[in-house]
């Protein structure tokens, strides 16, 4: 029995209502009244709990008018009593009185009435009906808590919010319960009817459970439309059923499930799953955040290294200098420059400064600055005498060497880079290559390896580099790559190498830029691929002495 | 409580309005009885504007399924809110209507 004395009550309610109807008409009216009570009482919204509340006042105050009154117009009182975690409702009726045992129990499905009972039992936490010899009064409580409260809004925007989708009332308990234990919120919604307002409802959700029914296809589509929408995608989701099919499993990852926990399950196991979930968006979220990042810098880069290249298809003393330069995805350290350096004098050079990203780029651009000659006349190109022309210009070997001593140890990047200069008036190459690939000479339809016997730049191994020098024919053309060419891989893995570059070289019909695409392609269609995971930098000098000398 | 009707091809839409409760449910029969008499056979009812229902609702609708399936017709219902759909599902209403998506709209035509 939970019936209280009323006197019990008017001691323990902290404030007493008592609404008077009389026909169907004053349930609308009545119940207004009582919704402000309780809204005026614990700052409610109308939620489940309210709704919970009115369907039981109303299907009370129905029962008392159009079964024990028989629509018979009667003055009749409902109390109610507000108390801290509770509210109880008193509802007299002045009628034969009936069994409450048998009127809560679920009619048949066909059947149009005597639900009445049957909802409000439903709706409250508990109910009772004591029969008088002047009236009956049917009692029923609704215990308040704040739990009751979160099903429609989230109340804690600092809170981990998880959605509950199609979980049924015993589970909505055990994952209330959960999530107020744990700190967390947690909404409720049903599938069918929410389901929009979630796909493109902007409620930063944390956790999305899914409760899978068994052969519900449709729980498996919402899934992957959730999944579809790119807002959720770091959303992880966790597959609930009572289904232990190992095929109701491989669905729910297939769709798009992070986990999978059978019903019922412990509390321990569930927090160690959603713990290990929420880690991993959380890390997920940053790595995106910092991915995001790292392409606007590495796009920025890009574009700074590809700005400060020279122009293409450049004529300086005679000879023809061309290239081709893409920067990777992940943006490379490759440089490159061609520039006159005196009279008789073009220097040249092909850098890969090692690594990949913004420090690599930034390094290469410093390396562009470093090598462009200055007007002073004084820097690693030329060095400063005291006789005319004031200045001397340093052989390529002593220019790695004082770019050696400019790289101290405490960086990390090294370089390799292969740097010449044709002197136009003896038709000369003078080179130094340092770890770098090695480059060519194409002399019609043969093609010279050129001597690469010089360590990287920057080891720290404070060596001595070498310089070679070779007599240029006309019509020559010197070939110089960066190792993306020869590094290219096939999709089995297998290397372009040098072997198919001097193969390329020494067939290829193309001529100019041409023969630089042609290359390109063949690179391509090797591996398969559109772009490239290194810079790709080949520089391709054709030396004419026939040409008439000009001056850059 | 306002209802709304729209026939299309496939079905009779029925678009209610309002609190669906024992003050209403009688007017509500009423417009139903007179659909079934223009000939009409299958329907959807779509609650999204419905607030509150209750067992005299549940009633009308039992009765109006009842009275549509003697023609062989069918009474389905759409955009239910979740409480509402807690009473279909509490009261096992949930099947014997067929409960259509929320995009129901755009499968009728």
């Amino acid at each position: 029995m939970i019936l209280s004395s009323e006197n019990e009550l008017n001691t323990h309610a902290k404030q007493i209502h008592e609404y008077n109807l009389k026909h169907l008409e004053s349930i609308p009216t009545q119940w207004a009244r009582v919704e402000n009570a309780i809204k005026d009482f614990y700052g409610l919204e109308i939620d489940k709990f309210t709704f919970d509340i009115k369907l039981a006042f109303v299907e009370a105050a129905n029962n008392v008018i159009q079964h024990a009154h028989k629509l018979v117009p009667t003055d009749f009182q409902i109390k109610m009593y507000l108390k801290t975690d509770e509210i109880e409702f008193w509802v007299f009726d002045y009628g034969k009185g009936f069994d409450l045992k048998s009127k809560i129990k679920c009619v048949s499905t066909l059947h149009e009435n005597s639900r009445g009972v049957y909802l409000i039992n439903s709706a409250v936490d508990s109910l009772d009906y004591v029969k008088g010899k002047k009236c009956n009064i049917l009692i029923f409580k609704k215990k308040i808590n704040l739990k009751n409260n979160s099903d429609t809004k989230f109340l804690d925007k600092n809170k981990r919010k998880f959605l509950l989708v199609n979980l049924q009332q015993e589970e909505q308990d055990f994952f209330d319960e959960f999530a107020q234990e744990n700190n967390y919120n947690v909404q409720n919604i049903n599938c069918s009817i929410d389901l929009e307002q979630v796909l493109y409802s902007n409620l930063s959700l944390d956790l999305l459970f899914v409760y899978i029914e068994d052969e519900d296809l449709s729980n498996f589509e919402m899934i992957q439309q959730f999944k579809k929408n790119t807002k959720n995608k770091f959303i992880p989701i966790i597959a609930l059923t009572k289904n232990k099919k190992i095929d109701v499993m491989i669905q729910s990852f297939l769709s798009g499930c992070n986990q999978f926990i059978t019903l019922p399950c412990n509390k321990m196991e569930l927090k160690s799953k959603v713990s290990s979930l929420l880690e991993l968006k959380d890390k997920t979220r940053y790595l995106e955040i910092s991915a995001q990042q790292m392409t606007t810098q590495l796009d920025e880069a890009k574009a700074l290294q590809v700005g400060i290249l020279p122009s293409k298809n450049e004529l300086i003393h005679g000879c023809d200098f061309d290239y081709i330069f893409k920067p990777s995805s992940y943006v490379g350290g490759d440089m490159l420059n061609y520039f006159s350096v005196n009279e008789n004098i073009s220097a040249f050079y092909v850098a890969d400064v090692s690594g990949h990203g913004v420090a690599s780029a930034m390094f290469s651009i410093w390396l562009n600055k470093i090598l462009t000659p200055s007007i002073s006349k004084s820097g690693i190109i030329k060095q400063r005498i005291n006789k005319k022309p004031f200045y001397q210009v340093r052989q390529p070997s002593e220019v790695c060497h004082q770019l050696d001593k400019l790289m101290d140890d405490s960086q990390e990047q090294y370089l390799t880079m292969f740097f010449g200069y044709i002197d136009h008036q003896k038709n000369t190459l003078t080179y130094s290559c340092c770890g770098h690939p090695q480059p060519y000479v194409l002399r019609g339809k043969k093609h010279i390896k050129l001597k690469c016997e010089n360590p990287p730049i920057g080891m720290g191994l404070g060596l001595d580099f070498k310089n070679h020098s070779m007599k240029l024919k006309d019509q020559d053309k010197i070939f110089v790559y960066s190792d993306c060419v020869v590094e290219t891989k096939s999709p089995e893995g297998v290397l372009f190498d040098s072997h198919n570059l001097e193969i390329f070289l020494d067939r290829s019909e193309k001529v100019g830029t041409e023969q630089l695409n042609s290359l390109v392609s063949v690179l391509k269609a090797y591996s398969g691929e559109e772009s490239f995971e290194d810079d790709l930098t080949i520089l391709k000098i054709h030396f004419n002495k026939k040409k008439e000398k000009s001056w850059k | 409580m306002e209802v709304n009707i729209n026939e299309s091809t496939s079905a009779t839409v029925i678009y209610l309005n309002g609190s669906f409760d024992a003050t209403v449910s009688r007017d509500v029969r009423e417009k139903f009885d007179g659909l079934i008499s223009k000939g009409l056979q299958n329907f959807i009812v779509d609650l999204e504007q419905v607030d509150f229902i209750d067992s005299s609702a549940l009633g009308a609708l039992v009765g109006f399924f009842k009275k549509v399936r003697v023609g062989e017709g069918d009474v389905k219902l759409a955009r239910l809110s979740s409480q509402i759909l807690k009473i279909f599902e509490l009261t096992q209403l949930d099947q014997v209507f067929e409960i259509l998506p929320w995009d129901y709209a755009k499968k009728i035509g």
